[in-house]
């Protein structure tokens, strides 16, 4: 009979708790060999398990824990070694320990005699007795916690005995307490063991903290209603106003703490992991070490729920298919410990998790050959899919690699589960592979499931949010335009957008809504009888009105309702144009689940609270497309040319530039990119030695030299104090530009000017708000003021007859890059993307190339794959000089075969690894 | 139908609901309609972040009552937590409280029309006039 049943969900919680950390202790051991300290922690967690349930009359799991502790206790004095034996009886004890927890109302059936003998075995026969002995001690520790003050003395001659251990624990973590008689510790030690065993929280139901969360938004919303009604009064009322802000950042803060007890640590999934691949490895025979990295990496609770069945699925794929077998990895020359990292990070507003294997990675061939051979994909299609989409195709439904179904994973399901499961967390999958290296699946995901960016609109006064994700751009088409104009299919309505034609709906007429207008007149809202926007109501009116007021009427309408604004929306390859009213910008907004009585309506995905405290429904464009019957043809056919290219003048890298002036009226601009920083100095700073100039700059002197010194531009006084100094990035012997004012820096795309001036020191002229900015080439110009660090090895030139082929979208660098190459004496051929690229080289003899990796219609990673599999270009080598300065992207770039990776862009560096490049072929030839 | 008495009016009838299942009565609640849902569902609202589902009682009994007038006061339902959906439907005014004893309750009328039998529960015999109790549970099951 248990007792005490009112508390027996907290032992159920508490016990949990432990149980998961003599879990992790257990595992700990299996890595670290022997720890005392961690035995300790497993030995104090166990009994903490058994003092309770001893509480509760729970004799089994107290049998159970006690058998376990005993075992424990015998490792602890080093009386038993550790071995993979014991720790694995120990966690199948723990496991069926967890069962009885779990399902602690059937505990006292559970047969555990099994593990009880084991356990047993372990402990040296006359040891046994002894712990029979000692199990009736701590039946009276467990009696102990229940018994009164009264009952106290007749107690406490018995527990001595057993009191060793408690004064063990005690004399651990409070070597001050061992003053204390037993007396004391008697009554303190159930309080005690508690304190070392939890941690610093405190469980709180989840419904709780929504409740929480729910005041916390109706606080928010308070404030603002209370904010706006005293408003008036603010000035009137003494004192009111501080106590108004007081409440007001209170609030907000109130709301942001309480978000924030919705998160929780990955470690929450990730900590159920070393105990799978441990199983996992010793069935199928391989060896795996597990690695976790950013374990405290938080995230909404609902995602770290979601996340487990998914996340285990990747981590037995990646053990069962990724990893080899030991043997097999010895050959191949890789240790055979295999390795899979689990690692989250922040990466732009989301968290990336990322399971990595080293094992044999995902040989895309096979995919294809897969794909096809189970008819999921066309040849024509598969011919035209990159790597990724490639990859993309594990995806889908009954899609398996591994030669052999295991039961541990192959079956072909699964996959796509875990796809589907991160969606519905609004995040995305993305898979890394190179063959023989191994696999990343990284998981990006939102950092709470419950906001969402969205966009407000409104038709017929009645507001929607429209989830950003699905939203590609937002058009405004104002009446006389004769370009983006609104035409006609019957009573179709559809936008030439970049070449094609985008079917445009109304929110309003898909809602089914009555479309009204405000009569300018009287200024009320009148039932719109007009179809569509241009419908040439206004003629008609003219002829069946009579009055002049009318007849003026319809104009007024249309300058009224003129400009309308069109949402272009993309559901996977299906494009459409949502036309709306009014598009109030953007809101974080939390989604609350629709209820039943309106889930039939297709048109909503759910429904939130706005800041005015009133509902919105939010839109659900795919459910928009089913209502409005939009039918799609499959859009698999090749973009149109002029799209592309549109698509890739958006692409095109925008520039940051910093614009400034020297004592001459010009604006000049540089790359951002190749600025470490800007230093403000006084004039009195600058010394001089000889005609050159200097300053202190980081204990060193740093030379200065002004540009309007070596350009051809004017030149003024410098009169003013206060001077700055940009130090240039990646320059061998830096030299300081000293200007005079900063005007701005800005992002763009950068023309040259056609008609360029041919200038040493300047890569040329732009125009950026109406004005000439002037480009400066830091190293022409370093080269100018310091011939003797600067100046290239003529002597190289040699006239190797050597062409390079140089691969850049931005025409700055372009520019820029092909100057430096030809300085130094190459032939160079120029392409704009990796696409153009791969054509020169059919044609053209290239000895190198120089690749960016940003392009558009094909990237750098994209062409250096496709050089590689060419048989004919083999050996071509190709260097990536890229902004992208990330670690891992460099790794990406080196995996996908570039032979160098540069970053933008050092002059010197780049022509010492184009020799050294060259040099190498010369040698293997 | 035995016990305390929630009365409202609606399209001139008196009707009645078991208190114990009403969880407030809110006045001026501003709502936001759900365009395209069924035409028996005014809208929604925002209750203390809850979101209430709220109905037209009139149109969903089959009332053919088209002077409605422009009332926001509404009933709102306790929600069990096997249905945690929030429900309220619009009333034109309340009435009061009334205890009912055995004697005064009485089961539908033969005559009561199909609607009737699906919506209401019992008839309560008051003094001077009819109090119709309504069955949320049918009501609001679909």
């Amino acid at each position: 009979m248990i007792e005490n049943q009112e508390f027996i969900q907290d032992f159920v919680e508490e016990a949990k708790g432990h149980i998961e950390s003599v879990e992790a202790g257990l595992l700990k051991i299996d890595e670290l060999s022997v720890d005392l300290d961690v035995i300790n922690d497993i030995f104090r967690a166990v009994h903490s398990v058994k003092g309770t349930a001893g509480f509760f009359n729970l004799a089994v799991i107290v049998e159970l824990s006690h058998s376990m502790e005993n075992l424990l206790g015998e490792l602890r004095n080093g009386n038993l070694k550790v071995n993979q034996e014991i720790i694995d009886l120990l966690l199948k004890s723990n496991d069926c320990l967890k069962a009885m927890v779990e399902d602690v109302l059937e505990s006292e059936n559970m047969d555990i005699t099994e593990y009880v003998e084991k356990l047993a075995m372990f402990i040296k026969p006359d040891k046994v007795e002894d712990a029979g002995e000692s199990e009736k001690k701590s039946t009276y520790i467990s009696n102990k916690s229940t018994k009164t003050n009264a009952q106290k003395d007749s107690v406490k001659e018995k527990t001595i005995p057993t009191e060793t251990t408690v004064v063990e624990v005690a004399q651990e973590d409070h070597a001050k307490d061992q003053s204390l008689t037993i007396d004391q510790q008697d009554k303190e030690m159930p309080v005690k063991n508690q304190g070392i065993a939890v941690e610093d929280s405190i469980r709180v139901h989840v419904t709780l903290l929504n409740n929480l969360l729910n005041l916390a938004s109706e606080m928010v919303l308070g404030r603002n209603q209370l904010l706006r009604t005293v408003e008036k009064y603010r000035k009137d009322i003494p004192g009111v106003e501080p106590i108004l802000q007081n409440i007001d950042r209170i609030t907000t803060e109130l709301q942001e703490k309480v978000m924030q007890t919705r998160m929780q640590p990955v470690a929450n999934v990730f900590n159920k992991f070393p105990r799978i691949i441990r199983d996992l490895s010793k069935k199928l025979g391989k060896e795996v070490e597990l690695q976790l990295e950013g374990v405290d990496v938080e995230l909404d609770k609902s995602i770290i729920e979601a996340l487990g069945d998914p996340m285990t699925h990747l981590v037995r794929n990646a053990v069962d298919h990724g990893l080899e077998m030991p043997k097999e990895r010895e050959n191949q020359g890789k240790p055979r410990l295999g390795r899979i990292i689990l690692k989250a990070y922040h990466e732009g507003g989301y968290v990336n998790i990322d399971i990595i294997d080293d094992g044999a990675g995902i040989d895309i061939e096979k995919v294809k050959e897969k794909a096809l051979e189970k008819e999921l994909i066309s040849k024509s299609e598969l011919s035209a899919m990159g790597e990724q989409d490639v990859l993309q195709l594990l995806f889908r439904p009954g899609f398996s690699t591994a030669d052999k179904i295991t039961d541990v994973s192959g079956r072909g399901v699964g996959m796509d589960v875990v796809k589907t499961n991160i969606g519905k967390l609004g995040g995305t999958v993305e898979i890394f592979t190179s063959v023989g290296k191994g696999t990343t699946f990284r998981l990006l995901l939102p950092l709470t499931l419950a906001i969402i960016p969205s966009l407000i609109v409104e038709v017929e006064s009645q507001k929607f949010a429209l989830p950003q994700v699905n939203l590609q751009e937002i058009v405004r088409i104002k009446p006389g335009d004769n370009i983006k104009k609104i035409e006609y299919i019957h009573n179709s309505q559809v936008l030439r957008l970049r070449g094609r034609l985008l079917p445009i709906i109304h929110l309003a007429d898909v809602l089914e809504l009555n479309r009204t207008f405000s009569d300018p007149v009287t200024g009320k809202r009148k039932e719109e009888r007009r179809k569509t926007f241009y419908d040439q109501r206004s003629k008609k009116k003219k002829i069946h009105t009579e009055g002049g007021a009318s007849e003026i009427l319809p104009c007024k309408r249309k300058s009224e309702t003129n400009t309308i604004r069109i949402l272009v929306l993309k559901i996977g390859s299906r494009k459409f144009g949502l036309a709306v009213d009014v598009i109030h910008g953007g809101e974080e907004i939390l989604v609350k689940p629709l209820s039943k009585f309106v889930k039939e309506c297709k048109c909503y995905s759910g429904v939130t609270i706005m800041g005015d405290g009133k509902a919105a429904m939010i839109l659900d464009p795919e459910g928009i497309i089913d209502k409005a019957a939009l039918k799609f043809v499959d859009e698999q056919d090749d973009k149109p040319e002029s799209e592309m290219m549109e698509a890739s003048e958006a692409m095109k890298e925008q520039q940051n530039l910093l614009l400034f002036k020297c004592s001459g009226p010009e604006t000049f601009g540089i790359d951002l990119s190749m600025v470490s920083r800007v230093e403000e100095i006084s004039l009195n700073d600058i010394e001089k030695i000889g005609d050159k100039e200097y300053i202190k700059f980081r204990g060193d002197s740093l030379r200065l030299i002004r540009p309007e010194e070596y350009l051809p531009v004017g030149k003024g006084d410098s009169q003013s104090g206060k001077l700055y100094v940009i130090i240039p990035k990646l320059v061998k012997h830096p030299l300081g530009i000293l200007i005079q004012e900063i005007n701005d820096t800005m992002e763009a795309c950068i023309r040259f000017n056609k008609d360029d001036m041919v200038v040493k020191g300047l890569t040329g002229s732009t125009i950026l708000n109406n004005r000439i900015v002037l480009l400066i080439n830091v190293y022409e110009l370093f080269e100018l003021a310091d011939p003797a660090h600067y100046m290239v090895d003529c002597t190289k030139k040699a006239g190797e007859n050597i062409t390079i082929l140089l691969v850049e979208d931005t025409p700055f660098f372009l520019k820029q890059e092909k100057s430096y190459l030809e300085s130094a004496g190459y032939n160079i051929l120029t392409a704009q993307n990796g696409k153009e690229a791969l054509r020169i080289l059919e044609e053209n003899c290239v000895d190198l190339v120089v690749s960016d990796i940003n392009m558009p219609v094909m990237d750098g990673l994209e062409l250096v794959k496709r050089i590689r599999q060419d048989k004919r270009f083999a050996s071509l080598p190709v260097i990536a000089v890229t902004s992208l300065t990330g670690e891992l992207q460099m790794k990406a770039g080196l995996d996908a075969g570039f032979d160098f990776y540069e970053f933008k862009l050092d002059k010197s560096r780049l022509l010492e690894k184009v020799e050294c490049v060259l040099s190498k072929r010369r040698k293997a030839i | 139908m035995t016990g305390k008495v929630l009365t409202f009016y609606l399209c001139r009838g008196l009707f009645g609901i078991d208190i114990t299942l009403v969880k407030e009565i809110n006045r001026n609640v501003e709502y936001t309609p759900v365009p395209d849902a069924k035409p028996h569902i005014v809208g929604l609202f925002n209750m203390r972040g809850q979101i209430v589902t709220l109905f037209n009682l009139r149109k969903l009994m089959g009332y053919k009552d088209d002077n409605i007038c422009e009332t926001s006061t509404c009933i709102i339902l306790k929600s069990s937590p096997n249905d945690p959906d929030q429900v309220g439907f619009l009333i034109d005014r309340t009435g009061d409280v009334v205890d009912v004893n055995k004697e005064e309750s009485e089961p539908l009328p033969a005559n009561a029309g199909n609607i009737d039998e699906e919506y209401l529960s019992s008839i309560v015999k008051l003094k001077d006039e009819l109090l119709m109790i309504i069955d949320p549970k049918n009501i609001f099951k679909s």
